[in-house]
């Protein structure tokens, strides 16, 4: 609703306030309410007929899922609505409304308005929607009684909907506001995401506008993989698995530690929200979809250089702290970078980062390995008269190599 | 195991210099798509660049990239540099060509020393998902089949399996292939069918939102066979949009006598002639049918070979550089 109300221009002073009780649950927006025909034709039917409206850009082809949803939850359910020119309401008992199903016959699904007045004038501080459920199921009830539930239901709504509350969105659960983490990748003059725009424009009456960026960030092995978005809903969070880009031949190999500052963001766009890539619970990615199959591609791509730079910054680490390079550039380019918002992101194609330096002239190196028992490596440490297992590997190895060695061994 | 340029001069080798020569023809008739000169050439030029030479010097090609894997000579590279506009590009192709700007259309040929393997369709991969139309995709490898020594034949088809499936990856070997498919004589077949399906796939993927004009389609062009030392295939071909289907039609390529769009595979076997032998032979040429040419004690395979590519010929002489 915010978004047909705002039409992409953000969302500063709209709301969302959640309240999970253990007697009802409750949410309420100034999100400019449910116009009566959508209401009507549509959010209170059972099933989507066809022509319903597409509202921009929405998250849910709204009302999918909404009425079912009630009926999990509890007894009754209680939807005020009013927009600038009209106002209704629809109150249920779902048990009493099941029964004159059975009597006036199962052809008619519909919902009856309690109040329903149109054509009038609502001042702008009463447009929005309030819908509450009580009568909660016994099961309902526990869990919106249980911290922990709450916790997580208020994590994922911060999560899921991270975008909206970047715009201006104010959510809360329970009073509490809830706070966002909004994704960011590091930028510098050195250190640069990758940015591509894709738009669909043949995929139906509506084109889609893909936004992909890849680059790295703080390291976190939780968090590092890819984040897919349809219409500003995170449907797929930190994602290290084939579903996205991992395992996939030796093009991406499979997630690993080493690629735990590895970010990257796929935003789906559409007025029309059948379109998008996700599940029809608008929960995952849909992998079958055409355009998701076509987006991995590109995103496959994107991923590559991004993995290319994180090894060679591994290895730069190793080779830094064993003493084999006096410098470790690649690590203080990242610690140099700053986190960006992606709207600061200029498009580039590859993701830009400086290149180690060119290995230092001579033989190429080959690094040994071997146990020995420690008295007897402390020992050699002594009678080397070196400090670290390093030289004395060094040391036995040249010592063998002057008497033994020769000018012509090969 | 030192790197195959340090065993051959890859100048030398007679089927490859023909191979080369072929290309360059194939590449000329390109122009409908653009002129030839303008497009990018990516190679692996390894210290002999014999490759970029050619393209430079016949076409006219000044945008070339050379991808080397051995990083540590990388000064060795830089110096044989044959020309100006050659970028030597450090580091292995799976790295490199992501890195790569593909919005010019591109000659990329993979030649590798090497078997087919993940590394390989990787870059294959890669370039389906980003060439655009007009640009032109090549694959050399070696298909000499794997062999476990004193191994009982059973044995040997299980290895071969086994081999196969590891380096290419399980899911990338079609169904109804067996040990027995991966024999001499058998197993290139099955390394252009894993290559032409891989391109496939990726089309496929990259093709789902596009509009019916602007979906890529795959031109099989190229089907060579060849060995100077190894057996080797070369495989590859067009990939254009299919409004550019048109532009497709006047390159013609149907009238170079080595294309092959399909199974049917195009040989060359360089015979090994004198300049004496040539002279006489070409002195014979064009002329239809080839069975008229003749050459005095010369196996009629050898002249028939000869015929076939007598254009592309390579001549080598010794002369002193100064």
């Amino acid at each position: 609703m915010a978004r047909r109300l705002r039409n992409g221009n953000g969302f500063d002073g709209l709301w969302v306030r959640i309240e999970v009780k253990t007697t009802h649950f409750r949410i309420a927006d100034n999100c400019g309410g449910i116009p009566v025909e959508i209401a009507r034709d549509y959010a209170f039917r059972f099933g989507r007929p066809k022509g319903a409206p597409s509202i921009p850009a929405s998250i849910g082809q709204f009302g999918v899922g909404m009425k079912r949803t009630f009926f999990k939850l509890g007894q009754r359910f209680r939807v005020e609505s009013a927009t600038s020119d009209s106002r209704f309401a629809v109150e249920i008992d779902v048990d009493d409304w099941k029964a004159r199903q059975s009597t006036e016959g199962a052809e008619d699904w519909h919902f009856e308005f309690k109040t329903l007045e149109e054509r009038i004038s609502v001042p702008p501080d009463q447009q929005g929607t309030i819908i509450t459920i009580d009568g909660l199921h016994p099961g309902v009830s526990d869990s919106f009684g249980q911290d922990p539930f709450v916790t997580r239901v208020s994590q994922e709504i911060a999560v899921a909907h991270a975008l909206s509350m970047a715009q201006g969105l104010s959510i809360t659960l329970n009073e509490i506001p809830l706070r966002y983490d909004p994704l960011r990748l590091l930028s510098s003059d050195l250190l640069r995401p990758a940015h591509l725009d894709i738009l669909y424009d043949k995929l139906g009456p509506k084109p889609i506008k893909v936004r992909l960026f890849a680059g790295v960030s703080d390291r976190s092995k939780e968090e590092g993989g890819w984040y897919i978005f349809c219409n500003g809903r995170m449907v797929l969070r930190a994602d290290q698995s084939n579903l996205t880009v991992w395992s996939e031949g030796e093009r991406v190999p499979k997630y690993h530690p080493d690629f735990a500052r590895f970010r990257g963001l796929a935003y789906f766009d559409s007025d029309d929200a059948s379109l998008l890539p996700w599940t029809t619970t608008k929960t995952g990615v849909d992998s079958d979809s055409p355009v998701y199959r076509a987006v991995r591609q590109q995103m496959i791509e994107m991923t590559r250089p991004v993995l290319e730079f994180l090894r060679k910054m591994e290895d730069e680490r190793k080779k830094h702290e064993d003493g084999d390079i006096p410098d470790n550039p690649l690590a203080r380019a990242v610690a140099a970078a700053g986190p960006v918002g992606i709207e600061t992101i200029a498009p580039r194609a590859i993701f830009a980062a400086p290149q180690p330096p060119p290995p230092p002239p001579g033989p190429r190196m080959q690094g040994i390995q071997y146990k020995k028992p420690a008295d007897e490596v402390e020992r050699a440490k002594k009678l080397l008269g070196v400090t670290s297992f390093k030289e004395v590997g060094e040391k036995t190895f040249d010592y063998y190599m002057t008497y033994e060695g020769g000018s012509d061994a090969e | 195991m030192p790197s195959s340029y340090r065993l051959v001069n890859y100048l030398l080798r007679p089927a490859k210099v023909a191979e080369r020569k072929m290309l360059c023809d194939l590449f000329r008739r390109l122009e409908p798509f653009g002129r030839i000169h303008t497009y990018r050439y990516i190679g692996f030029g390894s210290i002999y660049f014999a490759d970029f030479l050619l393209f430079h010097q016949a076409l006219g090609i000044s945008d070339m990239i050379s991808i080397e894997k051995d990083e540590q000579n990388g000064p060795r590279f830089s110096f044989n540099k044959p020309f100006r506009c050659v970028e030597l590009k450090l580091g292995h192709s799976n790295s490199v060509l992501p890195q790569l700007d593909w919005e010019k259309k591109s000659l990329v040929w993979f030649d590798c020393d090497g078997k087919l393997d993940g590394a390989v369709l990787a870059d294959v991969a890669m370039f389906c998902s980003k060439a655009v139309s007009g640009s032109m995709l090549l694959v050399s490898v070696n298909v000499v089949p794997e062999k476990k020594p004193n191994a009982a034949p059973q044995d040997q088809d299980a290895f071969r399996l086994q081999t196969f499936s590891e380096a290419v990856g399980k899911e990338k070997v079609p169904l109804d292939v067996t040990g027995a498919n991966l024999r001499p004589g058998e197993f290139a077949k099955v390394c252009r069918r894993v290559i032409h399906n891989e391109i496939l796939k990726e089309l496929c993927d990259r093709n789902g939102p596009l509009e019916e004009e602007r979906r890529f389609c795959y031109q099989q062009l190229i089907h060579f066979h060849y060995a100077d030392e190894a057996q080797m295939l070369t495989l590859g071909g067009l990939f254009y949009e299919k409004r550019d289907r048109p532009l497709l039609d006047r390159c013609a390529f149907s009238e170079l006598p080595f294309v092959r769009d399909g199974e049917a595979i195009a040989f060359i076997n360089a015979p090994k002639l004198t300049q004496k032998e040539v002279r006489h032979l070409n002195s014979q040429l064009p002329r239809l049918p080839a069975d008229k040419v003749t050459l005095p004690g010369v196996p009629d395979s050898d002249v028939h070979d000869y015929v076939s590519l007598y254009r592309y010929y390579p001549s080598f002489t010794e002369v002193l550089l100064g």
